[in-house]
């Protein structure tokens, strides 16, 4: 059977590759999730190799779309005394990540064969 | 408990962020970034600096980069907005100053960076080499009074340097060039330069390896050759492996066992291929000696101890050795090294700064002298600015905008006429450099920066002395030049008339040294190499025979030819004499080293040599043998009166052998001109293999050619006929000089070009400020010719003030560089003179392309508005 996927409200609201990325490593890292954390684990989970304006950028944008929200969390001395911010996702990012992959897999079940190399 | 940070982020790093990044995200990101930098903490210091760097410029988006506030935005966006457009209209307003402008930055960046960059690949030479200060040249002399020569002292004088526990490794190399060496793949030859060295090679130098590995020399049947040398034997394929046969007093075939990357152009040692000494047990070159020694080497303390070591043999009791370390060698080689393919030359250096800091100073001054040009034009807008209340922070910020402007398009054109242009001007100028794009954008933009920040400060400062109210009331167009930039437009002529002089005189004694006579015919003569290197009779007598018969018939073939005046195997009179210890044999005197050259019984009649006392050798002559012919500088010399009376001592290691004197030749040049004609002695002895000398009819230099040809194929069917002429050779002897010439001219030429656009924007001005004069004095009735004169004579008193003041110091200059050369020409008056003129005639058509142009207008043009 075929699923059928809910419409976005907006649909300028589509997820970039890096933004879905970080979007479910906030989630992994849970009370973890702030810049230099994030890019460490696109590193290790992803394999991906990217500046830390790269990560602030993206999660500045992701907060703008409503998707994260943020809060401010204790000063650290390995930090020189700054404060980091912490990124929870909200419910509309978690609504979408589920439509995201909702699609992918919805994609992935018309290949017969699931395999790409028989294409 | 956390390693503490010792080194924090670079506090400009973070100061910049807090500049231009939003407010309420700074916090984090200066957390993040300190915590990043903490994580670096492991690589090195640069590393470190460069990554943090990286990052930091990475914040530059738009979504963490501050908005502008309504304010900000006209205070400083709109601000900056309005100067790039009036910069802009500046620019097209003053089209013509501009472009000069523009021009003057490029040509005086360029020329600049190029002289710069040999400077510095001149004072890097050998760097790169790790152990550059721990290598040393062994070096030797049999007495007291003689030369040190570089001929290895440990194989020499078989020194045991185990006894030297300051030698760490002893390589022992013999140099063989391009006529000695050649590798061959099937029947095709490829000469090149090469080392036959022992296995410790690469643990003296640092050459690159492109593939293989350091110890193939330790393998007696590898040899290692440069990429390029490769790419000339094997074209698109990979060398590695490949066998080659090395040819020379040698032969054998070896496997390429490693590839090393091109030689670069800092590099006084330049080799097409290593050959693994080990591999023969004799080889013929002359061998040298390096020697790596350790850390705590006391050059001093070693050569005292070093000195007496060749002594435990008797024979050698007054024997004295030394060592030269191999990091001053390149600028100050007091012996000759075979090593080497170049030698530095101190003097060209210090020439070449001197070019440098001239160029420097002139493209300043002439970019000084047309932004005032430009400015003046504008003192009322910068007047009326003053008025509103612009302090001079704002009119500076203005001033750096315009600059900016000029910086951004002057570097990009700049860069891209350098790079293009690389290989040409390598070529024009004859200089050995490597390509680096990186290093070149870094220099060009330092001195694109210095001239245009000074430049235009000079200037702003002048501008800034012109009064409010003279600005506004009086017509700008009619302020005078200031002073200041009279005396820099001289200042500045005067350097370009320094080098214009110095040209004239290198041009002049070079043109005296190709044309000078050497006391040797030169043209119609021709050498050619029929036959490879003969067999020793140990090697293979039977061959040796056979070659020996076909160099006889050879021989008679070429002297039966009618239009071949006279065959020789002579030395090739080209700084090729050997030197060799002789005195008189009825002195008591030490031997001395004297140059000797090995010449047939023809010899003199190729070279038209004139025998001014006794006999050359002849045929008919048995006692040649033991005979010696030697030429009047000798004579004078060793204070000979009758030649008959005396002989000659030579110093062997079988022992001495007496020769007799039977003729004395008039002195010719066997050496470059720069030395005196030396003492030199003939013997009568020549190997059959050496290439064959043959002077021939002028007109019959094509038939001559064609039997040489046919000859060559005679004897080596598979390979191609080549000759040199012997007047090239004799003038390649020149090439440093010429292209000291070349570059000396390059630069002058620049120098002029900026010096006269400074006279140009200086003639532009008066012209300008001049015009209504000028209409007065048409309308009176005065011809171009007067008015281009009453124009000029204030600019011509300039250039005769620049003359008085350049002329001591390039006489001085010159007088210094000529010092070097024992032939050579007196500076004359006339040089002066002709410099004088042709200064002059520049100045006035520099001056008359503006004011023919303001005299030809109609009068009415100029005057109807008053």
């Amino acid at each position: 059977m075929l699923y059928k996927v809910e419409h976005i409200a907006m649909s300028k609201d589509y997820l970039g590759e890096l933004e879905e990325l970080i979007l479910l490593l906030i989630v992994m890292l849970k009370e973890e999730a702030y810049g230099l954390a994030i890019r460490k684990a696109l590193k290790e989970q992803a394999n991906r190799n990217v500046t830390i304006g790269a990560v602030h950028g993206t999660v500045n944008r992701l907060e703008k779309k409503g998707l994260v929200e943020s809060m401010l969390g204790g000063a650290t001395e390995e930090r020189g005394g700054r404060r980091k911010r912490i990124f929870t996702i909200t419910a509309m990012g978690k609504k979408l990540l589920q439509n995201s992959q909702d699609v992918k897999v919805n994609i992935w079940r018309q290949i017969p064969e699931l395999s790409l190399d028989k294409q | 408990m956390m390693k503490r940070t010792t080194v924090s982020p670079p506090q400009f790093a973070e100061r910049l962020l807090g500049w231009f990044c939003k407010g309420k995200l700074l916090e984090e990101i200066l957390g993040d970034l300190y915590e990043f930098h903490e994580e670096l903490l492991d690589q090195p210091n640069w590393k470190r600096k460069t990554i943090y760097w990286f990052h930091v410029f990475h914040f530059l988006r738009p979504s963490l980069v501050k908005r502008l506030s309504g304010t900000q935005k006209l205070n400083y966006y709109g601000m900056l907005k309005l100067y790039l457009r009036t910069s802009f209209r500046q620019l097209f307003k003053h089209r013509l100053v501009s472009a000069v402008s523009l021009f003057t930055l490029i040509v005086g960046a360029i020329s600049f960076h190029l002289i710069y960059a040999w400077i510095d690949n001149e004072l890097n030479m050998d760097q790169f080499h790790s152990k550059q200060n721990r290598i040393h040249l062994a070096i030797s002399k049999f007495n007291k009074m003689s030369d040190f020569i570089s001929v290895a002292p440990g194989v020499f004088f078989r020194l045991d340097y185990t006894q030297l526990p300051e030698v760490e490794k002893v390589m022992v190399i013999h140099a063989y060039n391009e006529d000695q060496i050649k590798l061959k793949k099937g029947a095709i030859s490829y000469p090149g330069r090469a080392w036959v060295v022992d296995s410790v090679f690469f643990d003296f130098f640092d050459f690159k390896l492109r593939s293989g590995d350091k110890e193939a020399l330790k393998n007696p049947g590898n040899i290692v050759v440069t990429q390029e040398f490769a790419n000339k034997l094997f074209p698109d394929q990979n060398p590695l492996g490949k066998m080659v046969e090395v040819n020379c007093d040698q032969v054998g075939l070896y496997q390429i066992g490693a590839v090393i990357e091109d030689i670069p152009a800092n590099s006084s040692i330049n080799i097409d291929f290593l050959v693994p000494r080990h591999s023969k047990d004799f080889w013929r070159r002359l061998p040298t000696e390096l020697l790596l020694v350790d850390q705590n080497f006391d050059r001093d303390a070693f050569n005292t101890k070093f000195e007496t070591m060749g002594r435990v043999r008797e024979r050698h009791d007054k024997s004295v050795m030394s060592t030269l370390p191999f990091s001053t060698l390149y600028f100050d080689r007091p012996l000759e090294v075979p090593l080497f393919s170049k030698k530095g030359d101190l003097t060209n250096l210090r020439a070449m700064q001197l070019i440098a800091v001239i160029i420097l100073i002139v493209t300043v001054l002439s970019l000084a002298n047309l932004q005032t040009t430009i400015q003046l034009t504008m003192a009322d807008r910068i007047g009326i600015k003053k008025v509103m209340g612009a302090s001079r922070l704002s009119l500076g910020f203005e001033l750096m905008v315009n600059g900016l402007l000029y910086f951004c398009s002057s570097l990009v054109v700049a860069f891209l006429v350098y790079e293009l242009m690389f290989p040409y001007y390598l070529h024009l100028l004859g200089l050995d450099l490597d390509q680096d794009p990186m290093f070149d954008l870094q220099v060009l933009s330092l001195v694109l920066s210095f001239f245009i920040a000074v430049s235009f400060s000079i200037s702003f400062f002048k501008i800034m002395r012109v009064g409010v109210t003279e600005s506004l009331v009086v017509n700008t167009s009619l302020f005078r030049v200031p002073i200041t930039q009279r005396i820099l437009t001289t200042l500045q002529y005067a350097l370009a008339i320094v080098l214009l002089i110095s040209t004239s005189v290198i041009f002049l004694q070079l043109r005296y040294m190709l044309n000078k006579d050497t006391g040797l015919i030169q043209s119609n003569i021709i050498e050619t190499n029929i036959f490879e290197l003969f067999p020793s009779l140990r090697q293979d007598s039977v061959k040796r025979m056979e070659m020996l018969n076909l160099h006889a018939r050879v021989v008679n073939q070429l002297k039966e030819n009618m239009d071949i005046i006279a065959v020789s195997q002579g030395t090739i009179p080209i700084n090729n004499a050997y030197t060799q210890s002789i005195k008189r044999a009825d002195s008591d005197n030490d031997f001395e080293l004297m140059h000797v050259m090995s010449v047939d019984t023809d010899y003199d009649d190729v070279f038209g040599l004139e025998v001014i006392d006794g006999i050359f050798f002849s045929d008919s002559l048995e006692s040649d043998d033991n005979a010696v012919v030697i030429n009047e500088s000798a004579m004078r010399h060793l204070n000979i009166e009758r030649i008959d009376d005396t002989e000659l001592l030579m110093h062997m290691p079988g022992g001495d052998i007496r020769y007799s004197i039977i003729g004395v030749v008039k002195d010719f040049h066997f050496q470059h001109l720069s030395h005196k004609v030396k003492p030199l002695i003939l013997r009568n002895f020549y190997y059959a293999d050496k290439s064959f000398i043959v002077r021939h009819k002028a007109e019959a230099r094509k038939r001559v050619l064609d039997f040489m040809d046919r000859l060559h194929r005679d004897i080596n069917p598979d390979a191609a006929f080549t000759f040199y002429d012997f007047e090239d050779k004799v003038n390649a002897q020149y090439a440093n000089e010429k292209r000291m010439s070349n570059v000396v001219n390059g630069f002058t030429l620049v120098a002029i070009l900026l010096a006269s656009s400074g006279l140009f924007t200086f003639a532009y001005h008066e012209t300008k400020r001049r015009t209504k004069e000028i209409g007065i004095r048409k309308v009176i009735g005065a011809n171009r010719i007067q008015i281009l004169f009453v124009m000029g004579k204030s600019l011509l008193f300039n250039i005769l003030v620049a003359l008085l003041l350049a002329s001591p110091i390039a006489w001085y200059l010159m007088d210094v560089w000529l010092a070097d050369f024992a032939n050579r020409v007196e500076i004359s008056w006339w040089v002066f003179v002709g410099v004088s003129i042709v200064t002059c005639l520049l100045a006035v058509t520099t001056v008359s392309w503006q004011t023919l142009k303001a005299a030809g207008m109609n009068p009415v043009e100029s005057l109807r508005y008053e």
